[in-house]
C-alpha cells in the first residue's frame, strides 16, 4: 500500500513538471500595472526553443500581433497606450503559455502639465538671473 | 546581458582595448612632461585655447550615458524623452556666461570649493563639499561600473577585467598628464564619438525611411509619438534642472573655466553646447528605428549598440565599442582630475597642509587620483547593480546648489543663510519627494525650494558682499 502511494505521489509530482518544462511561460508578473507605458517581458521555455510572442488588445486574441520570434528569453516593450494589453507565448510545437495581462495606466496628464509649469518657471527664473547678471557685469 | 549576446567577439574587443589603452597612456605621459607645478597639473597652465576648450567641454559631457542612456530614454519616453535628454545641453549654454564671470571674479582660483568658501563661509563650504564629493564619487563609480558592464555586453570581456582596465588606463594617464592629458585626449575622443554617431545615424537612415519608422511606431508604440505623454512631459524639466545642477556646481566644469585662456570660456561652452545638443537626438533616433529595423531589444540599455551592430554589422560593432570606450574615458578622466584637484585644494591645502609648496601639491594631486581610482575599483568590484542607482539620489543635491551658485556670482545681496538654507532644505525636501512621489520630481522640487530660500533671504536679510573678497584666497 505504501509503495503504491509513493508511486502515485511520484507520478503526480513528475507529470506536471514534465509538462511545465515543455510549455513556455512568462516570468514577468501577471496583472501588473505600469505608469510609463514600458516594461521588460521575460519568459522561460525549453532550451533552444524558438518562441513566438504575440500581443493583443483583446483577451481572446482576436487581433493578435506578432512582436517577437526567436530564441531570446526577454523583450523590452515600450510606448504602450492606455488600457489592458495581453501577451502570450507559443513554441514551434504549438505549446502556448498562459496569457499575461499588463495594465497600462499612464500618470495623470494634469499633474504632468502642472509639474511642467513649475519646472518651466524655475528654469526661466534661473535663465533670467544669469542673463541679467551677465549684462550688468559688462 | 549575457556574453553569448555580445555584438563583438572577445578577441577583437581585447585588441581594441589594448590599442586605445596604449594610445591614451602614451599621450598622457607625453603631455605630462609639461607639468611642473600644481597649477600646470590641475589647470593646464590656465592657457587652453578655443578648439581644445570646446572639445573638452563637449567630450566631458558626452558620457557613456549619452551614448547608451539617450537611446534608452528615447525607447522608453519617445520623442519627448529624446528631447528631454538633449536639454542637458542647456547646462553648457548657461554655463558659458558663468564661466566668463568666474574667470573675471577669480582669475587665480582653483576650484568651485574655493568660491563657496570665500563667498558663503565655511559652513556652506562644508555642506557643498559633502554634496559635491557624494555626487562626484557616485558618478565615478557608476561610470567605472558602466564601463565593465558595457564592455562585457559588447564584447564578452569579463566585467571585472573590463572595469579594471578602463579605470587603470584613466588613472594612469590622468596621474601622469593632469588636465593637459585630460583635455588632449578629450579632443581626440570627442572627434571619434561625433564621427561614430553621425555614421551610425546615416547608416540607420540608409536602411529604413522616416515614413517606415513612423508607421511602425504608430502601430506598435503609439505613446512614443504622443505629444501629451505624461511620463515624458514630467521628465523634461526634471532632467534639465538635474543637468544645470551638475554643471553649475561641479569642479569638472569650474576647473575648465579656470583653465581656459581669458576670453575663451564663454565661446567654448556655447560651441560645446551646440556640438552636444544633437548627439542625444541622433542617438535617440537610432533607438526609435529599432522596431522598423526588426531589432529585438531584450533590455532598454542595450538598444543603441544592438541597432548599430544590426545596421553596420561587424564594422558597426567595432565602431560602437570604440565610441563607448571613448565616451567612458572622456568622463572618467575628467572626474578623476577635477575631484582630485578639489580634494587637493579644498582639503589637503586648506585644512591639512596650508604651507605646501606647488611641487608637493602636484604630488598630492597625483596620489589622490590614484587613491580615487583604487577606491572606485574596490567599490565596483562586487558589481552591486543597485549602486549605480545611487547617482539618482544626487539629483536633488546638485539641483539645490543651482541658485546659491548663480546668485552668489551675480548678486551682492545673496546671503550665507540663504545659501545654507537653500542647500539643506532644497536637498532635504527634494530627497523626501524622491521617495514619497518619485524620481521624476526630485530635482525639480529641490531647485524650486532652493530658489525660494535664496529669494527670501536676499529680500529680507540681504548681505553686501564685496567681490574682491573672492580674490583674497587666491594668493
Amino acid at each position: 500500500m505504501r509503495h503504491r502511494l509513493a508511486a502515485l505521489l511520484l507520478l503526480a509530482a513528475s507529470t506536471p513538471l514534465n509538462s511545465i518544462a515543455s510549455v513556455p511561460s512568462f516570468k514577468t508578473e501577471d496583472l501588473q500595472s505600469i505608469d510609463a507605458g514600458y516594461l521588460q517581458l521575460q519568459w522561460e521555455a525549453e532550451e533552444g526553443a524558438d518562441i513566438t510572442l504575440q500581443r493583443s488588445r483583446n483577451a481572446d486574441f482576436s487581433d493578435p500581433v506578432t512582436v517577437y520570434q526567436g530564441k531570446g528569453r526577454a523583450l523590452f516593450v515600450s510606448g504602450l497606450a492606455e488600457g489592458d494589453v495581453y501577451f502570450r507565448l507559443e513554441d514551434s510545437a504549438a505549446n502556448a503559455s498562459d496569457i499575461l495581462t499588463i495594465k497600462v495606466r499612464h500618470q495623470s496628464l494634469k499633474r504632468a502639465l502642472y509639474l511642467m509649469l513649475l519646472g518651466g518657471l524655475t528654469t526661466l527664473a534661473t535663465i533670467f538671473v544669469i542673463i541679467k547678471g551677465a549684462r550688468n557685469a559688462r | 546581458m549575457p556574453d553569448e549576446q555580445a555584438v563583438l567577439n572577445p578577441t577583437t574587443g581585447w585588441i581594441l582595448l589594448a590599442i586605445f589603452s596604449v594610445l591614451w597612456i602614451g599621450l598622457g605621459v607625453y603631455w605630462g612632461r609639461k607639468n611642473k607645478s600644481f597649477e600646470d597639473h590641475a589647470l593646464a597652465g590656465r592657457n587652453v585655447g578655443l578648439a581644445l576648450a570646446s572639445a573638452t567641454a563637449a567630450a566631458t559631457w558626452i558620457t557613456s550615458n549619452t551614448t547608451m542612456l539617450a537611446p534608452q530614454f528615447a525607447l522608453q519616453l519617445g520623442i519627448w524623452g529624446m528631447l528631454a535628454y538633449s536639454t542637458a545641453s542647456f547646462g553648457l549654454f548657461l554655463f558659458a556666461p558663468i564661466a566668463k564671470r568666474i574667470r573675471k571674479l577669480m582669475p587665480n582660483g582653483y576650484t568651485s570649493g574655493d568660491f563657496m568658501r570665500l563667498r558663503y563661509g565655511r559652513v556652506a563650504w562644508g555642506i557643498f563639499l559633502v554634496f559635491t564629493l557624494f555626487y562626484s564619487l557616485t558618478w565615478l563609480v557608476s561610470m567605472a561600473m558602466a564601463g565593465g558592464i558595457v564592455l562585457n555586453a559588447l564584447a564578452g570581456i569579463p566585467y571585472v577585467y573590463g572595469m579594471s582596465v578602463i579605470l587603470a588606463v584613466c588613472v594612469l594617464y590622468t596621474m601622469r598628464g593632469g588636465l593637459y592629458a585630460v583635455i588632449g585626449t578629450d579632443f581626440i575622443q570627442s572627434v571619434i564619438i561625433i564621427v561614430g554617431i553621425v555614421i551610425a545615424g546615416f547608416a540607420v537612415l540608409s536602411k529604413v525611411s522616416m515614413a517606415e519608422i513612423h508607421t511602425n511606431l504608430t502601430a506598435n508604440s503609439p505613446a512614443l509619438l504622443d505629444v501629451l505623454f505624461p511620463a515624458a512631459l514630467i521628465a523634461i524639466f526634471n532632467n534639465l534642472l538635474f543637468g544645470l545642477g551638475e554643471v553649475f556646481h561641479n569642479n569638472v566644469w569650474w576647473s575648465r573655466a579656470f583653465a581656459f585662456r581669458e576670453g575663451v570660456g564663454q565661446r567654448a561652452f556655447i560651441i560645446a553646447g551646440l556640438v552636444w545638443f544633437p548627439i542625444p537626438i541622433a542617438a535617440g533616433f537610432v533607438a526609435l528605428a529599432s522596431g522598423a529595423l526588426g531589432v529585438a531589444v531584450p533590455s532598454a540599455d542595450m538598444v543603441g549598440p544592438l541597432v548599430i551592430a544590426n545596421v553596420l554589422g561587424s564594422v558597426g560593432a567595432i565602431a560602437i565599442f570604440i565610441v563607448v570606450f571613448c565616451s567612458l574615458a572622456s568622463s572618467i578622466d575628467s572626474l578623476l582630475a577635477a575631484t582630485s584637484d578639489l580634494i587637493t585644494e579644498d582639503i589637503y591645502r586648506r585644512i591639512a597642509r596650508p604651507t605646501a609648496k606647488p611641487a608637493e601639491l602636484k604630488n598630492a594631486a597625483q596620489m589622490i587620483t590614484l587613491a580615487l581610482g583604487i577606491g572606485a575599483w574596490a567599490v565596483c568590484l562586487p558589481r552591486i547593480g543597485t549602486l549605480a542607482s545611487v547617482l539618482f539620489f544626487a539629483g536633488p543635491l546638485v539641483a539645490s546648489m543651482i541658485w546659491p551658485i548663480v546668485t552668489g556670482l551675480y548678486w551682492k545681496r545673496a546671503s550665507r543663510l540663504g545659501a545654507i538654507s537653500a542647500m539643506v532644505l532644497g536637498s532635504g525636501i527634494g530627497l523626501w519627494s524622491y521617495f514619497s512621489i518619485g524620481w521624476y520630481v526630485a530635482s525639480l522640487i529641490a531647485a524650486m525650494v532652493s530658489m525660494v530660500c535664496v529669494l527670501l533671504f536676499a529680500a529680507f536679510k540681504p548681505e553686501e558682499f564685496q567681490w574682491q573678497e573672492l580674490q583674497e584666497g587666491d594668493q
